[in-house]
């Protein structure tokens, strides 16, 4: 079994997949740890960490057993696991040491909103909410992606890319192609937010 | 910021959109180089780094043959080492025991040791030790 895991190991594209995964983490920070990220396109995180630095934490769980990588299963959805898992338990230790939450870059818009306001979550969602409203409805097909979505909550359904295109009558990969675009809004959204806040 | 609270169905429907703008990515090398050099970070750096994560972590790892390998060798020298306790039996009764375990190591074996009359007695310990051991890799193997 263990000769396998070291066969399949071997044979990873393990740039591409590093690459990829430091993407994620990013993204991941974005849109659920906002209060991590020290600055609009900053990469430095809570604890002096990167989104790098939890990239490679969870690749070298996965090369040393110590997370299993199951047969059958993608590695790279093995991976966003387990950054989403050395994240949470990041935001355990950051807990206990609230002190080193966004010590560098003093200047960045994130800390001018985390020293004026204690931010909670549920802020931060609603302002999510908000600009995210705000993405839709400056498009159209935006504004039908989202209606798919809720449809596909109220019919108990899990509003993957198939259910997504099936439902809109539109190709897969104008989805993906909605999906991407409302992220690039979303993001630049807020990020103008967080300029105004600075200014 | 308005002070509403979200409600039920606006919280999923927000935690599914998050979780599907967390979940876009780029598909190709091209486009998550280009997305790596957006935020400032060189691929081809990262590249070199992480391959030298990769070498360092394997070299250690439990999942690799090699470090599997090395530990069976460490246990099976510490197990020799063992083996090679004092003796304190007779030279009849250490014949007997190198005759039972030559048998059960296999008749050519058994007749390869036929004349331990002839042997001396540190060749006599020295055969049954290595036999022991002989014997105890067997047994792990099954």
């Amino acid at each position: 079994m263990e000769t396998e895991i070291s066969e399949r190991l071997k044979g990873v594209d393990w740039p591409f997949t590093y690459k990829r995964l430091v993407l994620h983490t990013d993204k991941l920070i974005f849109y659920r740890y906002p209060r991590f990220r020290s600055g609009p396109g900053s990469q430095n995180l809570a604890l002096g960490l990167t989104s790098e630095d939890i990239a490679q934490s969870a690749i070298e769980k996965v090369i040393s057993g110590r997370r299993s990588w199951p047969e059958g299963l993608d590695l790279f959805v093995v991976l966003k696991q387990v950054a989403r898992s050395v994240l949470s338990n990041l935001v355990v230790e950051v807990a206990k040491k609230p002190e080193f939450l966004l010590l560098d870059n003093e200047d960045s818009p994130i800390n001018a909103v985390a020293q004026t306001e204690d931010q909670s979550m549920e802020d931060f969602y609603k302002e999510r909410w908000q600009v995210i409203q705000e993405a839709v409805e400056s498009d159209d097909d935006l504004q039908l992606l989202k209606f798919a979505i809720e449809h596909a909550l109220d019919l108990n359904e899990k509003p993957t890319r198939s259910n997504l295109a099936a439902m809109l009558e539109i190709p897969p990969q104008e989805v993906t192609n909605q999906r991407r675009r409302l992220d690039r809004l979303v993001r630049k959204l807020m990020n103008d937010k967080l300029k105004t806040v600075k200014n | 910021m308005t002070n509403l609270k979200l409600s039920k169905t606006e919280q999923n429907l927000l935690d599914a959109i998050i979780e599907m703008l967390v979940n876009v990515e780029p598909e190709t090398p091209a486009e998550v180089d280009a997305e790596l050099r957006a935020m400032g970070l060189d691929p081809d750096d990262m590249s070199e780094r992480i391959e030298g994560v990769v070498k360092n972590v394997w070299a250690t790892s439990p999942l690799n043959w090699r470090v599997q390998e090395r530990r069976k060798i460490k246990a099976e020298r510490e197990r020799y080492h063992r083996s090679k306790s004092p003796l304190m039996v007779s030279r009849e009764d250490i014949k007997k025991r190198i005759q039972l375990l030559s048998t059960q190591r296999g008749s050519q074996f058994a007749s390869a040791h036929r004349n331990l009359d002839e042997a001396s007695n540190e060749d006599l310990v020295s055969l049954l030790r290595q036999l022991e051991f002989l014997v105890g890799a067997d047994q792990e193997e099954e």
